[in-house]
């Protein structure tokens, strides 16, 4: 009798552990469920969407952690928009890196009625965080092409990898630059970040090193980075190439950014 | 080493000379009634080895002490033995998911006037999945049963179990303070550390069968609602967008009850 309860227990256990989705294992269990490598699918619908247009309409936000309700709000808004090309996530994801955050704003994203691409942010770093972003989103350093336009996506949350030598990845900055020496239909280039230089979290030993490589790009427009939930648009090295800090999500505005041929605008836009 | 055989020698001896001596269930042993079982079954053990390894001279030993005697080392040695065995722990656990593991083992302890007091230490395992390797968590567990309720006399009904657990993980990525990279302040939670509080509901069976003499005394069922520290604080903040199901976990167990 006994052994049968034990086996009938254990039988039972399994199935519901492997069926219902709220048996969580472990808030840093990098247990994905639904949509991987989501850059990737979002960035070729950028690239086949704008390639032949001069006029490139995205909006820059981030900074989501925790923000649930306002991010739904956020993405309502932006549909509201319309005429969107994309959307650029200036990262932290999530708040605390746990594996439930990054799906369940994964899934307010995949509202969004264009594409959206998502950089890392540090708090995306935590605990298992990086592993979940990589699963989830894909790869920490990436570009992509807006018809002539290219967006440089890097990872610069130096101070939570302990300052090491690939954050920012200047190898990865290098490669590009051969890239863009042949690519002729790269005119205009873009840098993303989360964490601009200057600032406690980026690796400011290579400082100047990585502002040269922004400027060393075909026509660099304008940098975007998030992180210190606040807007600002600061040219921090003097050289003309301004840094566009997009605020978070409390404080319910985003920015919008048009660019036209060789210039480009911004507004913010409060929801 | 020899030291310590010898001392665990004379300690067993003088058990043995103890029970063999006094007829056990007849003496004050049976004050402490849900301990009794271990205390006649550890000196029945080591009786019996010592007997099988020395038979001739333990007869002597006794044969030559006088009953006062034994009835005082008797005395000492039921109380010694008492005191440590209210140390054992009487529940094994096994618990599904929780925010503590896949699975997690581990050890418990009744105590409180009517047992109503239960706290246990489980280990638990969170397989690889997408990350870099499977992790071990370690929790520390406290529930209280204030009541609960006998439809059959083989059958307990605990409607509700009330309590909270620490869930540690362990790896390098996980800190309890944040680490000397960061300005003071920058940080104010500990990744390792998760705060749980949790209530559910329990039934238990009294599976001892004489016949058979099986090891354990109750086997119970249960499952469990727990919020961490981290998933509380977005609930709170976002009561428009996540839903119970976001923020709350279930988990899945077996008790099993040594007496």
């Amino acid at each position: 009798m006994s052994r049968f309860l034990y086996g009938i227990a254990i039988v039972l256990m399994v199935v519901i552990s492997t069926s219902c989705e709220m048996l969580d294992v472990h808030p840093h269990s990098v247990h994905i469920t639904g949509a991987r490598n989501v850059n990737a699918q979002n960035i070729k619908q950028i690239e086949e969407l704008c390639a032949s247009k001069d006029t490139i309409r995205f909006v820059l936000t981030g900074d989501t952690q925790s923000w649930y309700d306002e991010t739904c709000d956020m993405v309502r808004c932006v549909n509201s928009l319309g005429d969107i090309d994309f959307v650029v996530h200036g990262g932290d994801v999530s708040d605390y890196g746990m594996t439930e955050e990054f799906m369940m704003q994964r899934d307010i994203f995949q509202g969004f009625n264009c594409p959206f691409v998502t950089i890392i942010g540090n708090h995306d770093c935590l605990g298992t965080g990086e592993q979940a972003y990589e699963a989830i989103f894909g790869a920490t350093n990436f570009t992509f092409k807006a018809g002539k336009v290219r967006f440089i996506c890097l990872n610069t949350n130096a101070m939570d990898f302990g300052f090491p030598e690939d954050v920012p990845d200047l190898n990865y900055m290098q490669q590009l630059l051969d890239e863009s020496k042949s690519d002729s239909t790269w005119q205009y280039t873009v840098v993303s970040m989360h964490v601009q230089p200057a600032t406690v979290v980026f690796n400011n030993k290579v400082m100047d090193q990585f502002e040269e490589y922004v400027r060393s790009y075909p026509k660099t427009l304008f940098c975007t980075a998030a992180h210190d939930h606040y807007l600002s648009a600061t040219d921090i090295f003097g050289d003309g190439i301004v840094y566009h800090r997009s605020t978070s999500m409390d404080d319910r505005t985003i920015t919008l950014i048009t660019i036209m041929g060789g210039t480009y605008e911004y507004e913010y836009i409060t929801f | 080493m020899k030291i310590r055989i010898v001392a665990i020698v004379l300690f067993l001896s003088s058990i043995l000379i103890g029970a063999k001596a006094v007829n056990i269930d007849t003496c004050h042993i049976t004050v402490y009634d849900t301990i009794r079982v271990v205390v006649y079954d550890t000196m029945r053990v080591s009786m019996q080895s010592a007997l099988r390894r020395d038979a001739a001279s333990i007869v002597t030993i006794l044969e030559s002490t006088s009953a006062d005697t034994i009835t005082r080392q008797m005395g000492h040695t039921i109380r010694y033995v008492n005191w440590w065995a209210k140390m054992i722990p009487r529940m094994t656990t096994v618990q599904f998911a929780g925010n503590m593991g896949f699975a997690s083992l581990g050890l418990g302890w009744k105590y409180g006037r009517r047992d109503q007091m239960e706290s246990s230490v489980l280990v638990g395992i969170v397989p690889k999945h997408d990350s870099n390797r499977a992790k071990l968590t370690m929790t520390f567990k406290q529930n209280v049963v204030p009541f609960h309720l006998e439809p059959h006399e083989k059958v307990h009904f605990v409607p509700i179990t009330l309590g909270g657990y620490v869930n540690m993980v362990f790896g390098d990525e996980f800190w309890t303070n944040q680490p000397d990279r960061y300005p003071s302040g920058y940080y104010w939670f500990s990744t390792r550390f998760r705060f749980n509080l949790c209530v559910g509901q329990r039934i238990e069976f009294n599976i001892y069968d004489s016949r058979i003499e099986n090891f354990h005394r109750n086997v119970g069922v249960f499952y469990e609602f727990s919020i961490n520290d981290l998933y509380m604080i977005e609930a709170i903040k976002n009561q428009r967008h996540l839903k119970l199901k976001d923020y709350l976990t279930l988990s899945l167990g077996i008790t099993l009850q040594l007496f």
